[in-house]
C-alpha cells in the first residue's frame, strides 16, 4: 500500500540568503565571457580595478593575464601599482601590461590576447567611448566564442553605451564603518544576459579573496538635488519631473522676492 | 691570395644627384663651390666641358663663356647621403661595403665574384647598373684597396690581375699616392710626374724628404701593407636571399617569398642549433632604393611560421610604396642576432609550449606597439613609492630574472600576511597631483580637500606613514607624510603632505598619489 507522503515544506529561505545566492550566481559567470564595467569617475575606476583583480584567477603562471591600459586612462585614474596589486592578494608578475595610445590599438591587443592559448584572462581599461562601438565588442565576443576566457572591459564614460557583453557592472565605493581588513563596494549589475539584474552591498576580504553579500537591503542611489536636498531614486530618468518642478519652485520664489522689493 | 677589392668612383656624383632630384638635364650644369668669397666651378656637365670650360674658373668667367649655364651649388651632406644609399644598394654584391668619401665606394669582393660570372662581369654589371640608376661610375678591381682606389680615381679603371697592381698604377700621376697637402706639387717640381718615377727613387731619401707617409703609400700600392677598410656594418653570417629575373611588384608575392626565405633561414639556424633574436629583411628595388625592415624577438626562434608572421605586417605597411615604385629584384633575409636554442619535445612539456605561446604574443604586440608599450613589472628595493617598481619591456631578459620563469621558487614580490591591510594603493598617479587640503592641525591628516575642482570631506584618516628622502641620492626630495583617507562616500585616497612643517617648509604642499579600491 502506498501512503501518500505529506508535501515537503519549502526550505526556509531568508531574503538575505536568497539575495546572497543571486549575487553568487552573477559572480560565477565572470570566469568566462565578455563583461563590461562602467565607470564614471576615477574613484569608480579604482573600485572597479579592485573588483576585477578580486575576480582574476590567482595561479602561479606568470604572464597569464594581459592588462591593456589605454594611456589616457592612466592620466585620468593613475596606473596600476605593482605593490598595491601584491598587497591586494594578486601576484603582479602574472600580468603582462600593454599600453596602447589609441582605442583601436587597445581593442586589437585584446583580440590578439584572446587568440593566444597562454592567456587566461584579459582586462582592458579604455578611456573614452567614441570608438567603442557595438561592432568592436561584437568582434571580441565572436573571438571569445572559439576561445573561452574572461575579458573585462573597463570603460570610463559619462553615459551608458551598448555592448555585446554578457554583463554590465558598476562598482562604487562604500563606507564600511570600523572594518579595516575588508573593503566595501556597492555592486550594480546593470545588465545580465543570464539572470536578473540587481544591486548589492558587498564586502571583500583580501586575505581569503572572499566577496560576500553584506546587506539584505537593495540600496538606493542617493543624488543631490539642485537645492542641496537628497533625492532618493532608482532611476535617473525619473529625476526629470522633479527637476522641472524644482525649477518652477525656484522661479516662483524669485518672483516673490522681486515683488517684496 | 689576400683578397680582392672593387672601388667605384663617381666623377660627377653631385651633378648626377642633382639630375636625379631635379629631373633636369645636367648638360649645361656646372657645380660651384664658395671659396674665399667667390664661386668657383668644381664640376662640369657634358656640354660645359665640350665648350671648353675647365674646373677652377670662377662662376662669372664660366657665365661669360656659356651664358645659359645652370648653376648647382655643392652640398656635401646630400652627397654623403646619396653615397650611403648607393652603398646600401651595393650590398647586393657583397656584405662588406665601405664608404670612400667623398665620392667613392670600396667593396670587399673576396669570394663573391664567381656569383656574378667572374670579376670582369661583376665590374661590368656594377657599372651598367649604376649607369641605369643615373650615376656615371668608374670601376676598378685590384688585389689591394689602395691600388683599386688609384685605378678608379686616377686611372682608366678595369680589372687588374693579381700581382700586376703596381705595374698598372705606375703610369698614374703622383696624386694617386694621396700625399699630404702640397706633396704632389713638390714632386712635380722635382720632375717626378708618375707613381713609377717616384718608386724608382731611393726609399730612404724619399722618406727623409717627404716623411714616412710616402713610403707607406708605395707599400700599400704594392700590396705589402694592406690598408684597412671599415664596412658600414658587419657581415651577417646567417643570410638567405632570392633574386628575381623580373622585378616583383605585388605584396602577396613578397609575403610568399618571405615565407620561403624564412623556411630556408630556419633550416640554416636549426642545423646550428640556434634561433633568431633579430631579423633583418632587405628589399633591393630595381631602381637602386633599398628598404630595410627589422624585427626583434623576445626569445630565440627558428619557427618559419613565426618568423613570417612577424615580418608580414611590416611588408604590408610598405605595400603602397612597393606597388607604386619599381619592383624588387632581390630580397635578403638575415638574422644579425642569434641565440642558442634547446630542442623541446613540444607535446610533453605543456609549460614550454605555454612560454613559447606567450613569447609569440609578446612579439606580436611589441611589433605593432613598440617595446616600451608591452611591459612587465619588477619590484625595486626602495621606500620611495614612485621608484618602488619598474616597468621593463617584456622582451628584455636583462632586468632581474628571466620572465616568465614559473619554476623559480623565490618570490619576486614580498608575501603578505593573512590579516595585512594594504598600505599601497591599487592605482598610482605618476606624477602625484596637487590638491588643496585643509588640516585641523599642521601635522595632522586633512579634514577636507579639493582635487580636480571637487571637494571631498574626510570621514576617516590613517597615518602618517613618513617616507624620508634617500640621502644618498642626488635629488632633493622633501620628507613626505602619507595618509590613507576615506571620504564620506567611501572613496579611499592616498594623500601626502610634502615637507616637514616648521623644519623643511612653512607652507607644506598636499598631493594625491593614489587611489585605493
Amino acid at each position: 500500500m502506498v501512503v501518500a507522503s505529506p508535501p515537503r515544506p519549502y526550505p526556509k529561505e531568508t531574503v538575505a540568503s536568497c539575495r546572497g545566492r543571486q549575487i553568487q550566481g552573477a559572480l560565477s559567470g565572470l570566469d568566462r565571457g565578455l563583461h563590461a564595467i562602467h565607470c564614471r569617475s576615477p574613484a569608480e575606476i579604482a573600485s572597479a580595478t579592485g573588483f576585477i583583480v578580486s575576480r582574476l584567477p590567482n595561479g602561479k603562471t606568470p604572464g597569464s593575464i594581459v592588462w591593456v591600459s589605454h594611456t589616457p586612462n592612466q592620466t585620468e585614474a593613475g596606473r596600476l601599482c605593482g605593490h598595491g596589486v601584491n598587497e591586494f592578494g594578486f601576484s603582479p608578475e602574472n600580468i603582462l601590461f600593454v599600453h596602447p595610445d589609441t582605442v583601436p590599438d587597445a581593442l586589437w591587443a585584446v583580440e590578439e590576447a584572446i587568440e593566444n592559448t597562454s592567456i587566461s584572462s584579459i582586462v582592458a581599461e579604455i578611456f573614452c567611448r567614441e570608438h567603442l562601438s557595438l561592432t568592436a565588442t561584437r568582434r571580441i565576443s565572436l573571438r571569445l566564442r572559439d576561445n573561452p576566457k574572461a575579458v573585462f572591459l573597463m570603460v570610463q564614460s559619462k553615459s551608458m553605451f551598448s555592448t555585446t557583453a554578457a554583463t554590465h557592472w558598476r562598482v562604487e565605493p562604500k563606507l564600511l564603518g570600523g572594518d579595516v581588513v575588508s573593503i566595501g563596494w556597492r555592486l550594480s549589475l546593470l545588465k545580465n544576459r543570464a539572470g536578473p539584474t540587481g544591486g548589492w552591498r558587498v564586502r571583500y576580504r583580501i586575505a581569503d579573496r572572499d566577496l560576500r553579500f553584506s546587506s539584505s537591503q537593495k540600496f538606493k542611489r542617493v543624488d543631490k538635488g539642485p537645492l542641496g536636498q537628497q533625492i532618493v531614486n532608482h532611476d535617473q530618468s525619473s529625476l526629470f519631473p522633479i527637476l522641472a518642478r524644482l525649477a518652477v519652485e525656484r522661479r516662483r520664489l524669485k518672483e516673490k522676492s522681486l515683488e517684496r522689493s | 691570395m689576400t683578397g680582392r677589392f672593387l672601388c667605384v668612383y663617381f666623377p660627377d656624383l653631385s651633378l648626377n644627384r642633382y639630375c636625379l632630384e631635379a629631373k633636369e638635364s645636367i648638360d649645361n650644369a656646372v657645380l660651384v663651390q664658395k671659396r674665399a668669397n667667390a664661386f668657383h666651378v668644381v664640376g662640369l656637365g657634358l656640354r660645359a666641358s665640350e665648350i671648353g670650360l675647365t674646373v677652377g674658373v670662377t662662376l662669372s668667367e664660366a657665365r661669360a663663356i656659356l651664358p645659359d649655364l645652370k648653376v648647382v651649388m655643392e652640398d656635401c651632406d646630400a652627397d654623403l647621403d646619396i653615397l650611403e644609399r648607393l652603398a646600401r644598394a651595393m650590398e647586393r654584391y657583397t656584405p662588406l661595403v665601405a664608404l670612400d668619401a667623398p665620392d667613392g665606394l670600396m667593396l670587399d669582393i673576396s669570394g663573391c665574384s664567381h656569383l656574378f660570372g667572374g670579376e670582369h662581369d661583376m665590374a661590368k654589371n656594377i657599372a651598367s647598373r649604376l649607369e641605369g640608376w643615373g650615376f656615371h661610375a668608374r670601376v676598378a678591381v685590384c688585389g689591394n684597396p689602395t691600388a683599386a682606389r688609384a685605378m678608379a680615381r686616377h686611372g682608366p679603371g678595369g680589372v687588374i690581375p693579381e700581382a700586376q697592381e703596381f705595374s698598372a698604377v705606375s703610369p698614374l700621376p703622383v696624386v694617386a699616392l694621396r700625399l699630404p697637402e702640397g706633396g704632389a706639387d713638390v714632386l712635380a717640381r722635382l720632375g717626378l710626374k708618375t707613381v713609377g718615377e717616384v718608386a724608382e727613387q731611393p726609399r730612404a731619401a724619399l722618406a727623409r724628404r717627404f716623411g714616412p707617409s710616402i713610403a707607406l703609400a708605395l707599400d700599400r700600392l704594392r700590396g705589402q701593407h694592406l690598408e684597412p677598410i671599415s664596412p658600414l656594418r658587419p657581415a651577417v653570417s646567417m643570410t638567405v636571399e632570392r633574386r628575381f629575373a623580373e622585378p616583383l611588384v605585388s605584396v602577396e608575392g613578397i609575403v610568399s617569398v618571405v615565407g620561403h626565405l624564412s623556411g630556408q633561414l630556419s633550416t640554416v639556424l636549426q642545423t646550428r642549433g640556434e634561433g633568431a633574436r633579430e631579423l633583418r629583411l632587405s628589399l633591393f628595388h630595381a631602381d637602386g632604393i633599398v628598404r630595410e625592415t627589422g624585427v626583434g624577438l623576445s626569445e630565440p626562434s627558428a619557427d618559419p611560421k613565426r618568423l613570417t608572421a612577424l615580418l608580414s605586417p611590416r611588408i604590408e605597411a610598405l605595400s603602397s610604396r612597393v606597388e607604386t615604385e619599381s619592383g624588387i629584384d632581390l630580397m635578403r633575409l638575415g638574422a644579425p642576432q642569434t641565440g642558442p636554442m634547446d630542442a623541446v619535445q613540444a607535446d610533453f612539456d605543456a609549460n614550454a609550449n605555454r612560454i613559447a605561446d606567450l613569447a609569440q604574443l609578446i612579439d606580436t604586440l611589441t611589433e605593432r606597439l613598440g617595446a616600451s608599450r608591452v611591459q612587465r613589472i619588477v619590484p625595486i628595493d626602495t621606500h620611495q613609492p614612485e621608484d618602488a617598481e619598474r616597468r621593463v619591456p617584456a622582451t628584455s631578459q636583462r632586468c632581474g630574472a628571466p620572465w616568465p620563469e614559473p619554476k623559480s621558487a623565490r618570490p619576486l614580490w614580498p608575501r603578505m600576511g593573512p590579516d595585512a591591510v594594504p598600505q599601497r594603493p591599487l592605482r598610482l598617479f605618476s606624477p602625484p597631483e596637487p590638491v588643496e587640503a585643509l588640516a585641523s592641525v599642521p601635522d595632522g591628516p586633512p579634514v577636507r580637500f579639493v582635487w580636480r575642482r571637487v571637494a571631498y570631506r574626510v570621514a576617516t584618516a590613517e597615518g602618517p606613514e613618513r617616507i624620508s628622502q634617500e640621502w644618498w641620492q642626488e635629488v632633493d626630495l622633501r620628507t613626505r607624510d602619507y595618509f590613507t583617507v576615506e571620504d564620506m562616500e567611501g572613496r579611499r585616497f592616498w594623500l601626502f603632505r610634502e615637507g616637514l612643517y616648521g623644519r623643511e617648509t612653512n607652507a607644506p604642499a598636499w598631493f594625491i598619489h593614489g587611489l585605493f579600491p
